[in-house]
């Protein structure tokens, strides 16, 4: 059983990670859209596609920060424990999305078509999950 | 190349084409953190129902409205790239109705930097700026005037209406957060790299 500030942690952490995962694959398809419908030009999307990067990155950090405090992390430990989520999982969520992001950073796109390739790849690297709303 | 965040507060994302510096605040799609346009963002507390879809005819930044109950403070933060000076520029108003009694707080994090408290409202197709002052729907696009921040903090947050009864809702339309420069006496620090600038002191830039 976990106390509800162990919760609170857990909750916290999902809503980030959850949400940056949303972000990561709703962003994505928006630059292929954004492209194919000409509101942005490609320089730009890939402008946009940097910067969302550099975030993605910035709030993976987040939970690097709660495991690197020990006070924080045995929180989150506590509480993941208590609703059944392992850090193996939690870390497996956290690498899918990194291994997107890191070369976001830099992405260079030459054509649109350029854009789908990787906007394919990165729904594929980082599936959805579930939302009821 | 600069930092320029717009956010339109609405009802639905299609309702009317954002901006290429810009992106929607919609409903279902509000709780910080949001990352979109390359800014991390959001609302403390959902404002659930309270988005509207407007008018897709007018000024896409003016086409929609959010809204708080009097004493329901809503704070909405934006994570800016670095400290640094950085103009904001708001639309507190509503195309379709009246408004009583306006409030709202520009924030350096924690710090008010900015408190616009309008005692007699807006009337519909009017917006007040960043600086509190009156502007038309058609005047605001071309006249609306920046609030300049040098920022502390690297949190730009804007709380929407009193904790305490004032008025009835308190309305935002548009917010637009754009970097002027970086913080005096520090090295620029670009976004993608945090490497500051090395001096090239006799070597061929080849």
């Amino acid at each position: 059983m976990a106390t509800a500030e162990q919760f609170f942690m857990v909750m916290q952490a999902l809503q980030n990670m959850e949400g940056l995962r949303a972000d990561v694959r709703r962003n994505a398809q928006a630059y292929q859209a954004d492209v194919i419908s000409g509101r942005l030009t490609l320089s730009q999307v890939q402008a946009v596609a940097r910067e969302d990067a550099v975030q993605y990155l910035r709030r993976l950090k987040w939970m690097a920060d709660i495991f690197a405090d020990l006070n924080r992390r045995t929180r989150l430990i506590a509480g993941m424990t208590a609703v059944g989520i392992t850090e193996t999982e939690m870390k497996a969520s956290h690498d899918e999305i990194r291994a997107v992001a890191v070369p976001l950073t830099t992405v260079t796109w030459a054509d649109a078509a350029a854009v789908t390739t990787t906007v394919n790849q990165i729904l594929a690297a980082v599936p959805a999950h579930d939302r009821v709303f | 190349m600069a930092w320029d965040k717009g956010f339109n507060f609405r009802d639905t994302s299609a309702f009317v084409t954002d901006g290429a510096d810009e992106t929607y605040v919609i409903n279902g799609s509000n709780v910080y953190p949001i990352t979109r346009n390359g800014v991390t963002f959001g609302f403390d507390v959902d404002p659930a129902t309270d988005f509207r879809d407007r008018d897709a005819l007018i000024d896409r930044r003016l086409a929609g409205i959010i809204f708080t109950a009097s004493a329901s403070q809503k704070l909405f933060r934006v994570d800016l790239p670095n400290t640094g000076t950085f103009d904001i520029r708001v639309a507190n108003g509503d195309t379709a109705s009246n408004q009583n009694n306006q409030y709202f707080e520009l924030r350096d994090d924690t710090t008010a930097f900015r408190t616009v408290e309008d005692t007699d409202g807006v009337l519909a197709d009017n917006y007040n700026d960043a600086t509190g002052v009156n502007r038309t729907e058609a005047n605001w696009p071309g006249q609306n005037a920046a609030e300049q921040r040098v920022f502390a903090s690297t949190i730009f947050r804007l709380a929407l209406a009193k904790t305490v009864a004032f008025g009835i809702n308190h309305i935002i339309t548009h917010i637009f957060v754009s970097e002027v420069g970086a913080a005096a006496g520090q090295p620029y620090l670009s976004r993608f790299h945090a490497v500051p600038f090395v001096p090239t002191y006799g070597r061929s830039l080849n």
